[in-house]
Formats: C-alpha cells, structure tokens, sequence
C-alpha cells in the first residue's frame, strides 16, 4: 500500500479503530483480553470504571442505528465518558456541507473521540486521515468495509464459548457482499487463526474474488452447514428485492435460512449468532433466533465491554503519546512547534 | 540555401542545433520563418549573418513532432474552478501536444455552434497554448435522446462526436445517431459502458474492491457496451473510434472486429498502462478514474494491444480537479488523473513496458490520431513544411516542484507518490522547447 | 515464611470481632500473598469468607493519562457483596501507595465496605501517598532505584538495584 494504515500513530501504536485488516493477532488478543477485564462491570454496584472521566465522546451517525449508537453511549457511560449524540442524518451535511467542514466543526467542540457511522466505505478512512491530531476516531461501520467493534465483539462470544479459534470451522451465510459485518468477521478470524471460514449465498450476494480473503465459497447451505462450530447469519435488506438480486424473502429462507432442520447439519453443540436485527423467517427461524445454540443476546452484552475495551485503548494511546512528546519538549528533546 | 530579408515586424528566424530527429543517426539542423521550416542540414552561423536569429540549442533533444491527443478536458465553458482553456492549453503544450481535443462535456455540453465558437475564440486567444479542438456532444445536453445538429457543429468545427462519459441508454437512438454522423463522414469517439451496469461503481470488479466494500464496475459493463457499438457499426457502417479502453477483453472483441474489416480504431489513456486496481489500497483517491484501474491481466493485455497495434493510439484523458474534489470518502470522490504535468515522465516509460521504441509510441500519439482524424499524418520535417514540434532531453531528470504545476488540477498520483512506489521506473524526461505553428515556447531555465 | 506467619496472628486478632470479614487479593503479587493468608486464617479458626476476591485495578490506575492502558489480564472477581463488610485487602509490596488508593476505589465502585484493613508482606518507605499499611510483614528502607521481586512458588523476596 502506498498510503499508510491511519490507524497507526507515529509511536506505532492504535489510535483509531478502522479496519480489522491491517491489525494483528496480538492487538486483536489484547482488545479481547481488556474487554474480559470490562466484562464484570455489570456485578458490581456502581457499573462504571473512571478510565474515560473528564473525556467527551461524540456519536456521529451518518446513517441512523439505534442499536449500535445506543451501545457504544454506555460503553462510553461505563467507562466515565461524557457523551454527545449528533444527529448527522438531519444535520447540515444533509444540507449540502462537506462532510470535511462538517468535521472541522466538530473539532472546534474540542471533542476527545468521535464513533463514526456513515454510508460511504472508506469514510472512516477519511476521517481518520483528515482529523486534528489527539482525536481518536471508532468506526461505527462504514459503507460495505468494515464494522470493527461488531467483529470484535463476534470473535469474543466465539472465544468465551469455544476458546481456541485454530480448530474451528466458521460458516457465515447471506448477503456477505453489501456486510461490512461479513468484512469484519473474515478480517479477523484469518488473522486468530481459524481453521476454516466459509461463506455461503446466492451468487449475486458473493462478492468478486472473495477466496482472495481466505474464505471457502459455497453455494449449498447444507454442505456448508456440515461439521460447523459456528454459524453466523447476516441481515438481507429488504433494497435487494427492489435490486433484483434476491427475488423474495421466502425463496431465501427456502435455499439458505438456518431452519431448525438446517441447524442439525452443524455439529450439536454449534453456535447461532447474528449481528442483528434479525429478520425472523428470512436469515433464521425464530425458533433457532430464540434456541439454546442461540448467542444472539450475549454477543449485544459482549459489545459493551468489547467497545468499552477498544475506546480505553485508542484513548489511553493517544494520552501517553501526547505525554511523550509533552515530556520531550520539556527535556528540550525537540523543539516546541515543530 | 537562399538567404532572406525579413521585413520589418516579424518574428526571428530561429536555428534549431543539434537535435536528433525521428529515424536519423547524426543531429540535425532546423530553421524555422513564421511557421515554416525554411531549411533542413547542418549550418554554419555565418552564413545568417545581418537577419534577426534566434539560436536554440536542442544537443541531447529528440526532435518530435507535436503530439495530438484525442481525449481531454479543459472544462472550460462552466467548470472554471476546475480548469480553463487557458490553463489546460498551456499545460498541454508543456506535454507536447499541440492538438487537444477536448470533451463535450462542459456545461453547457457542445451541442451549439455559440459553444464551440467560444472554445475556438479562447483557444486561439491563448498564445503559448495548444490548440483547442471541441468534440461535439453526439445528443443534446449528452441525455441520449436527441441528436444534436451534427453537421452544423461540424462545419463549425468539430471533427468528431463523442458521448464523453455518459452511456446511451436506447439502442435505438445509438442506431439512429451513427447512421446520422456518418452521412456527414463524421467519426464518433464513444467511451464503451453500459448505462446501468456497473452505473454505482467506483472500482474494478476484483479482489481489491471487495476487500474495500466499493461499489464495482464489472468489464461486462464496458465488453456488452462494446459488443453493441461493434454490431451498430457493423450495420451502419459509421467511422467508429472507440476512447479508452480497460480491459483485456475489450482488446479481444476489437482485435476480432478489425480483423473483419470494420472501420474501427482505439485508444487507451496513458495512464491505464501503468496503473492497477491494486493501488487502490488505503482508499487512494488519487486512483479514483471514471475508467476504472483494472487487473494485472488486464494491463498486460493493453499493453500487448498497443504493441500488436489493436490499440491504435494512446491519449492523455486529462482531467483537472480542484482540491475538494478528493476531499471525501472513496465513493464520492470525483474520478479522474490531471495527466499534462505528468505526462512526458510516463511518456518515456511506455517503450519499457510495451516493446515499442520511443519513434513508435510517438506515432501512437501523432500519427495514428491524425489518421484516426482522417487528417494527413505524415510527418516531415522537410523545407516548407509546418514548424509544430518539440525538443525533448530523454535523459534530464524529471522534477515537478508545486510551482512548476501549469494544470488548474494537482491530482496526479505523482504530486504525492514517489515514482518507485507505485511501481514506475524514476521520472526522467524535461521538454526544452514547443515550436507550434512556429511560435516558441522555451522552457529552458 | 517467617514473614508471613508473622501476619497471621495480627490478623486473627483483627477479624476476630466485627463485621464479617472477607480478603481481597490485588493482582497479581498480592494474590498468591492472599491465598497463602487465606488457607492459613481459615485453617487457625478465623472466620473469614470462603472465597477470596481478586482485583485487577488496571483500569483504577492513575497513570493512564502518560502511559495509556496497562495489559489487562483477567477481569476483577469479586464473589460477594462488599457492602457492610469488613474487608482484608492484601498486597505483597506497599510502596508509592498508588496501587493502593486505585484497588480502594475499585472496592467502593462494588458496594460500601464497612472497614478496610490493609495488609502488605513489604512496606517500601518511598511513599507518595499518606497511605500506610495496618500489618506488615516486613519493612524494607529501599529507594526508587531498588526494586522487590516476589517469587509465589518459593514465597522468597529478592530485592536488587534497578537497571
């Protein structure tokens, strides 16, 4: 690559939370770790650590998402954090001002960490390249890329329920073109390690080249389904009927909702998971949604911690690399301003 | 030789030494009058004695006529913030070109006479400029709907039609609008894309953008689009020049359809001889072409194709930008390279990586897009002929300071990448003259 | 360890009346110190919790501001309710204190403890903070430059210059 990642800062440490491809196994095991440490936080009386105290967090959302803002606000909460919700999709960018000017507004806030959620992959790229010095950017999914903190937050509910990602086999189904979930969720379980990842779909929802990901491509969800560890669902919106890719939601529950009968191809003890929302009787049976294979609620409390564990990195980065150089200027190491 | 006197308020007669010209062994000698090359040889300095002369030292230059480029945007009339004849001519010229032709889709699109004059009147407006050649817009406002009045604007002086950058959606209109152009012997130069396929996209279908989750343009868009301009050509028997091509497949079907004897030529943007979607990584917008960077199997095949002579000519496909043009996400950056500023550097790597010597690319840039023009080609650099050319040092270093940018637009790949990165050999190649119809434009020190 | 033992007697003497006691490890030096206290206070009689609490005060620590987040590794376990207890928090070396103040903030974010004793194997006399421990094992004049290795499996201190 001739740019170079943004998610890096000069002292070569993590400062914004963009992509997982790019990312090795050991900061992957690191924010897996950390958020095990947040993951306590609801047994005790006061459910909130002071690490964020006196930092502000801004919850940009391009594109609504009542879940995903909702969830990083109580991350943000629980780690001491002061919260501002802007309302993006109603704002002035939807007026016509750049999403740059846009940006440079924010800044003037003195915000310490925006959570970015936008239509346009690549746009937390963007941010992160073009965003004042000691402002973590947390993308909150971007266009198709990637949605960081949802994989993370996959890989830790696979981890707390089968531990070593090495032997598994990983069958993701549906519309792994348009996910940035599906992105995510190969990104880094072929960085942990995992045995075997399989996507299976139509056709029209594969994406070109996929294999270039590490993935196996299926087409029968059956035969995908044998000896699964793990079966990830995935959200088909309902612009692929109108876009001719998918031609009703009962055809894709036929050829590839995971129907109880469906679910018994996998091993016995397989994990059901979805990003979520589900749609019950399109990408899953509701009994299967509600089953006890079924880790869909789990992995919404996981994410707490998982973003609670993310944004304490990034933020804690950024403080001790601005120290650094605040204490190198002091020791005349280098010259203020430059 | 015959000695003259030159009247009183004319310019100089320059004395051109030293250079190379194409398929000579030893340098040679050019005096140009007005714009006429008035003597050929070797020449002694007193036999000019008493006239007003100008001496350029072209030693280590290769003499070149001035080169013709067949696709170009000077976005001039309307998109002034992004360009201007003015700007863009002179930008060419210091790439030399001495012929652009330029895009009709400016706003308004060149579909009347009052647009084309305007472009023509500022052209010539433009002393140390190219010169300013408008392509009509084939359909009214480019819509696809209506011809435009093809043969007024021809008269006027546009030599070909073109679609720019906008499919045509009914077929029928398409069988209409090249049966129509060639009654009037008027080639049409058409970009082949679909107007649906791939209408999203912003990339090559491909491994790299599916790893980025960019919308895609898959080659069907451009090979059915092609499939199509090929039958209607066929059947309507209309002069059809194909703009820009990007991939492998493309160069088959046209390969195929030439070998049937159809009149059909091609050509392919300096840029896509180089570049690959690979360098998309990190979201660079400075890759981001309306004529996606396709695969390795791709270039390979486009560079084959200029070689094998499928592809016939090479053009720049020029487009400045203004700097809040990729200052968004990917997606909704605006496509398009600024090629002039960068142009003579790649210029002289295209030998390296196609096979052919630099006489020959030379050709894919003058010759082969005047003949495409249906203008004579041929090049002599003989007594009486026209002074267009340039003095080109093929081994001088190539530097471009952000001073020395003559272009409204820095978005080039070059203004922020090293040459190696992006997989090029160093930048080598400094233009020391322009003569155009024999007015001098020097860019020594 | 004659240090150690001699923690013990002090400590039945302190948990002996009052509110009802439970230990409380910091990690991870004063976990095995702990576990250690915790076999013996319950073999001699005390009445003391069953299960020990551990705590991991990385995210109580107040250098995150310079340094950022330490490695986390394993979350805090504290498997009883703190509130109207008396609670034994226990290090292996006390010495700016810091560790101290962040594991006590840590215990109130669970509930309201009704008495803290804190209980070190080593107490440091280079303190920051006017934190002391109420039974020590051993007090140690070290400086900054020297440092303190516990080793748990031996229950053998080391104290060596810093490089």
């Amino acid at each position: 690559m001739t740019l170079p990642d943004p998610q890096f800062n000069v002292a070569g440490t993590l400062q914004h939370f963009i992509d997982l491809q790019g990312l090795d196994a050991n900061i992957l095991t690191q924010i897996l770790d950390t958020a095990e440490g947040f993951a306590g936080i609801n047994d005790r009386k006061i459910k909130q650590v002071p690490l964020l105290r006196g930092k502000t967090v801004a919850n940009l959302f391009f594109e609504n998402s009542t879940r995903t803002r909702t969830a990083f606000e109580l991350a943000a909460k629980r780690l001491s954090a002061d919260i501002l919700n802007v309302d993006m999709v109603t704002s002035s960018t939807s007026k016509g001002e750049s999403l740059l000017d846009t940006l440079r507004v924010l800044e003037a806030l003195q915000c310490d960490m925006f959570i970015v959620r936008h239509a346009d992959s690549g746009a937390a790229h963007f941010i992160a390249r073009h965003v004042a010095p000691n402002i973590n950017i947390i993308n909150g999914g971007d266009g198709q890329h990637s949605h960081p903190t949802q994989g993370m937050l996959d890989m830790f509910t696979i981890r707390r329920h089968k531990g070593d990602f090495s032997k598994l086999c990983v069958v993701i189904i549906g519309d792994i073109k348009h996910s940035r979930v599906a992105r995510s969720d190969i990104a880094a379980l072929m960085t942990l390690g995992c045995a075997q990842v399989r996507v299976v779909g139509p056709q029209t929802l594969i994406p070109a080249d996929v294999e270039s990901m590490g993935v196996v491509v299926y087409s029968s969800l059956n035969d995908a389904l044998k000896d699964a560890d793990v079966i990830m669902g995935l959200r088909l919106q309902k612009e692929r009927m109108k876009t001719a890719t998918v031609p009703s939601s009962g055809e894709f529950y036929r050829t590839y909702g995971l129907s109880p009968e469906r679910l018994a191809l996998a091993k016995p003890d397989a994990l059901v998971m979805h990003p979520g929302p589900t749609n019950r009787g399109v990408e899953i049976a509701g009994t299967v949604a509600d089953g006890k294979q079924s880790v869909i609620l789990e992995q919404v409390t996981y994410g707490i911690a998982v973003r609670m564990a993310v944004m304490s990195i990034v933020m804690g980065n950024s403080d001790a690399m601005l120290a650094q150089s605040q204490d190198d200027i002091m020791q005349h190491k280098t010259q203020p301003g430059t | 030789m015959s000695e003259q006197i030159l009247p009183p308020g004319t310019r100089p007669i320059y004395r051109i030494t030293g250079g190379t010209l194409p398929g000579a062994s030893n340098p040679t000698d050019i005096k140009v009058c007005n714009d006429t090359i008035i003597d050929i040889g070797t020449f002694s300095e007193s036999t000019d004695d008493g006239q007003d002369i100008v001496d350029i030292d072209a030693s280590g230059c290769m003499v070149f006529p001035g080169l013709v480029d067949l696709y170009s945007r000077c976005r001039e009339p309307g998109l002034t913030r992004k360009g201007t004849i003015a700007s863009e001519s002179l930008a060419a010229l210091g790439a030399g070109f001495t012929h652009v032709l330029c895009s009709p889709d400016t706003l308004p699109a060149v579909d009347s006479v009052a647009t084309v004059e305007l472009i023509l009147h500022r052209s010539k407006q433009v002393h140390a400029g190219a010169n300013i050649i408008p392509m009509a817009a084939l359909t009214v406002g480019l819509r696809g709907e209506q011809l435009s009045e093809l043969a007024t604007l021809q008269a006027a002086g546009c030599p070909v039609a073109s679609q720019a950058d906008q499919a045509i959606d009914s077929t029928t209109v398409l069988y209409s609008a090249m049966e129509y152009a060639s009654s009037f012997n008027m080639p049409l130069l058409m970009n082949a894309r679909d107007a649906q396929l791939g209408i999203e996209g912003c990339a090559h279908t491909g491994a790299i953008a599916t790893k980025l989750g960019l919308p895609t343009i898959p080659v069907a868009a451009e090979t059915v689009a092609l499939a199509r301009l090929i039958e209607l050509c066929r059947e309507t028997g209309c002069r059809l020049h194909i703009s820009r091509i990007s991939s492998a497949r493309a160069v088959e079907h046209i390969s195929d359809a030439k070998q049937e004897g159809l009149p059909i030529s091609c050509d392919v943007g300096i840029h896509h001889l180089f570049y690959i979607d690979e360098l998309l990584a990190g979201y660079d917008a400075s890759f981001h072409s309306a004529v996606p960077f396709r695969g390795r199997e791709d270039r390979q095949a486009l560079r084959h194709g200029l070689k094998s002579g499928v592809i016939d000519a090479i053009c720049s496909d020029h487009s400045p930008h203004d700097i809040d043009a990729s200052l968004a996400p990917f997606p909704e950056t605006e496509p398009g390279l600024s090629a002039y500023d960068w142009f003579v550097p790649l210029l002289l790597q295209v030998p390296e990586v196609t096979g052919l010597n630099l006489e020959q690319v030379i050709g894919k840039l003058h010759d082969a897009p005047l003949a495409i023009l249906g203008r004579d080609s041929s090049v002599s650099f003989d007594k009486g002929c026209p002074a267009n050319f340039f003095l080109l040092n093929v081994d001088a270093p190539f530097a471009k300071t952000r001073q020395g940018i003559v272009s409204v637009g820095n978005n080039n790949p070059l203004a922020i990448h090293d040459a190696t990165s992006l997989g090029l050999s160093p930048l080598k190649g400094e233009l020391r003259a322009v003569f155009h119809e024999g007015r001098l434009t020097s860019y020594m020190g | 360890m004659q240090w150690l033992d001699g923690m013990i007697e002090p400590l039945i003497q302190l948990i002996a009346y009052g509110p009802a006691a439970a230990l409380i490890g910091i990690r991870r030096g004063g976990v095995d110190v702990g576990q250690y206290l915790h076999e013996e206070l319950t073999r001699r009689g005390g009445t003391l919790h069953e299960e020990m609490g551990e705590l991991n005060i990385a995210f109580y620590r107040d250098d995150f501001s310079s340094i950022g987040l330490h490695p986390v590794v394993g979350a805090s376990h504290v498997p009883f309710d703190v509130t109207g207890k008396h609670i034994i928090l226990v290090d292996d070396v006390l010495g700016t204190g810091r560790t101290v103040r962040a594991a006590m903030n840590e215990i109130f974010d669970y509930g309201r403890p009704a008495k803290i004793t804190l209980a070190v194997l080593l107490q440091r006399t280079d303190h920051e903070l006017p934190i002391r421990a109420d039974v020590i094992g051993q007090t140690l004049q070290v400086g900054s430059n020297d440092y303190i290795d516990l080793d748990a499996d031996r229950m053998q201190v080391h104290v060596g210059a810093k490089s």
